[in-house]
């Protein structure tokens, strides 16, 4: 049995008595059921993670007497939603040896207000289980959901995750949170801090210094309850598909978006997508290639005539009464037509095919696992691990990042699967690292060429704003201003709100005295 | 479809058998008597339909059935319909993972879930 860093065997033996006294026994897992807390995806050895143990709590007061125990026995605990964070690191602590706080019995969604146009729900609410209450009870609320949706609303919206609808930004549409930090004590932010407020997933901000994102991609509290705003069901709903021929249309493309996703004519987190990343929901590397190397570009070129993609795909839609959405799509039409050899389809015009589907389905808040078969793309035992820089809304950022990723993806012998999902003023660069887990030099290799694209490109200032928990110290030492002056403030912060370092050490680069790695 | 059935079932029904012969009980025992409950089947079929058809459903774009039909034998690429997996052999898979199927964790899927889910997939629903 791995026992946490720095406790003993007997010491190990009280706290995990007194927690089964708190959740009941079968509710503390040690041994082998540890295995299904291992990260399936890791780039790294899998076993650097494996926690000591794990511990599901039914309730806030369970969580909170945990958390007393945790630090009166010295035991690091980390917590998990529903432990789906793949491709970052999944039901997996960032320290092997930490316990594991699987929230995923905290399950209830607390409340639905459909005037307002919010939901309160627990961390182990899923993204399925959200829309298919709202499915069930005929409530006119979409939700927005990443790509898979099996993933927890609170937990990807803590790890500032992002979907595809006009909600896209998950912190931006989180209102309110209840946290139990590392002593036991037990907090609501915003309004919620008034006990009588009427508003606490209507206001963001509350009264004072607004500490919601505090506990977004740290180990400052454990987040029990979130309040996240529901899109209202619109008039109408009509998604688009446009195809680029051409690689380096990238750049025009890129420009030709920025304007119209900030005047709102694309409201949504709109995705462009390369072409590979659209066969792989489909077909497999080795039914469309069976040579070494990078796939030539005549079988680029044949598979997107044959699949009428282009090398690059951009699926967007417009929601609205439908005049509003005709005078948009007429804007956006002319917009794309300057790119030579683009092809502008709506919904029809790819009516049964899964890829596109998926893609227009996600647009308006309906989760699906179809993305999943992406891992299939190398053969059985595939895994990903996701990195994911950002950067301004410019056609030459584009291209420097795409070409150097992909450029190290060939020399490293992977191919470039990748997306640029348009945000508010950024986008979000996500590159699908996929390998085969089973195969030990294959994952070397996948580890060596993560760790180089995300120096490479924060050395052209591209840097990651999520990474695998295998590679969060070497991300965090990259936020250099000032002589690395945040994450002394990240460490200044821990060591007031959690003096024992109980919280999950070395979350996002953030190490306690007694686990600092950077010491 | 029926599926082959665990051991502890097996074992249950010699039981009954031995305990037939002791007690001087004139009745065969029903092999109906050890089959899964219909609420049990019912309540597989909801665990199924939650975390598993999502993946293995039939028709494309789902990603179990997708390497299921790559590495298995020709019409064993939908779960539902593929009679060669046994019991353990599903729980095994559902609680270690295989390839890029991820593991479910007790808390996802209880130990009594998964019983109901071999029900429903062992069950001609």
């Amino acid at each position: 049995m791995a026992l946490p860093p720095g406790v003993s065997q007997s010491q190990f033996d009280d706290a995990l008595n007194e927690l089964r006294r708190i959740v009941g026994r079968d509710y503390v897992f040690t041994e082998n059921d540890l295995d299904s807390y291992l990260d399936p995806f890791s780039p790294t050895n899998k076993e650097n993670h494996r926690p000591s143990g794990a511990v599901a709590p039914a309730n806030v007061e369970e969580v909170q007497a945990i958390m007393r125990v945790a630090n009166e026995y010295s035991v690091p605990m980390a917590p998990i939603s529903t432990g789906k964070n793949l491709a970052y690191g999944g039901a997996s602590p960032p320290m092997g040896g930490t316990m594991v706080l699987d929230l995923k019995r905290m399950n209830r969604i607390l409340e639905v207000n459909e005037s307002d146009g919010y939901a309160l729900v627990e961390p182990g609410v899923s993204y399925f289980d959200l829309y298919n209450y709202l499915q069930e009870n005929n409530i006119k609320l979409w939700i927005d959901c990443p790509s898979p949706g099996w993933g927890s609303i609170l937990g990807n919206t803590v790890d500032r995750g992002v979907g595809y609808t006009p909600y896209g930004d998950h912190l931006l549409m989180q209102c309110g949170m209840e946290v139990v930090l590392a002593d036991g004590d037990l907090v609501r932010t915003g309004m919620g801090a008034a006990s009588n407020n009427k508003a606490w997933q209507l206001f963001k901000y509350g009264f004072g210094p607004y500490l919601d994102g505090m506990f977004t991609q740290s180990n400052y509290g454990v987040v029990t309850k979130l309040g996240v705003w529901l899109m209202p069901e619109p008039p109408g709903y009509s998604p688009y598909m446009v195809t680029f021929e051409r690689e380096e249309d990238l750049h025009q493309v890129i420009e030709i978006i920025r304007p119209l996703r900030i005047n709102n004519i694309i409201p949504n987190a709109a995705v462009l997508c390369n072409d590979l990343l659209d066969l792989a929901i489909t077909k497999t590397r080795s039914e469309i290639y069976t040579g070494n190397g990078p796939i030539p570009d005549s079988v680029h070129r044949r598979e997107n005539a044959e699949h009428r993609i282009g090398r690059w795909n951009f699926y967007g839609a417009v929601y609205g009464p439908p005049p509003i959405m005709d005078a948009n799509l007429s804007v956006l039409r002319d917009a794309f037509a300057a790119v030579p050899g683009s092809r502008f389809y709506m919904a029809d015009e790819r009516a049964g095919e899964p890829t596109a589907q998926y893609r227009f389905e996600s647009m308006r808040g309906k989760p699906h696992m179809t993305e999943f078969s992406v891992l299939n793309w190398r053969g059985s035992g595939g895994g990903h691990v996701d990195f994911a820089p950002v950067s301004p809304v410019r056609g030459a950022d584009a291209t420097t990042q795409y070409e150097l990723v992909r450029d190290d993806a060939h020399r490293a012998g992977f191919d470039y699967m990748g997306e640029f999902i348009v945000g508010w003023r950024d986008m979000h660069h996500i590159y699908f690292l996929i390998f085969t887990t089973t195969d030990e030099e294959e994952r070397k290799r996948a580890t060596e060429h993560y760790l180089r694209i995300t120096e490479l490109a924060a050395a052209q200032g591209y840097t990651a704003y999520r990474t695998h928990i295998a590679f969060m110290s070497e991300v965090a030492k990259l936020f250099d201003f000032n002589d690395h002056s945040l994450g002394r403030l990240h460490k200044r912060i821990k060591d007031a709100m959690d003096p024992n370092g109980i919280l999950a050490p070395g979350k996002s680069g953030i190490w306690p005295d007694r686990y600092d790695q950077n010491a | 479809m029926n599926r082959i059935k665990r051991v502890n079932t097996l074992g249950g029904l010699l039981l009954t058998l031995v305990l037939g012969i002791v007690t001087g009980c004139s009745s065969a025992p029903s092999l109906a008597q050890d089959g899964p409950s219909q609420a049990s089947i019912n309540r597989g079929q909801e665990t199924y339909d939650l975390w598993c058809g999502t993946c293995h459903a039939a028709g494309e774009g789902y990603a179990g059935t997708q390497m299921l039909t790559l590495t298995r034998a020709e019409g064993l690429g939908v779960m539902k319909d593929n009679d060669t997996l046994t019991d353990a052999y599903i729980e095994l898979v559902v609680r270690k993972g295989l390839g890029m199927m991820p593991v479910f964790r007790k808390t996802e899927i209880t130990d009594a879930q998964l019983n109901d889910l071999l029900a429903y997939l062992g069950s001609d629903e």
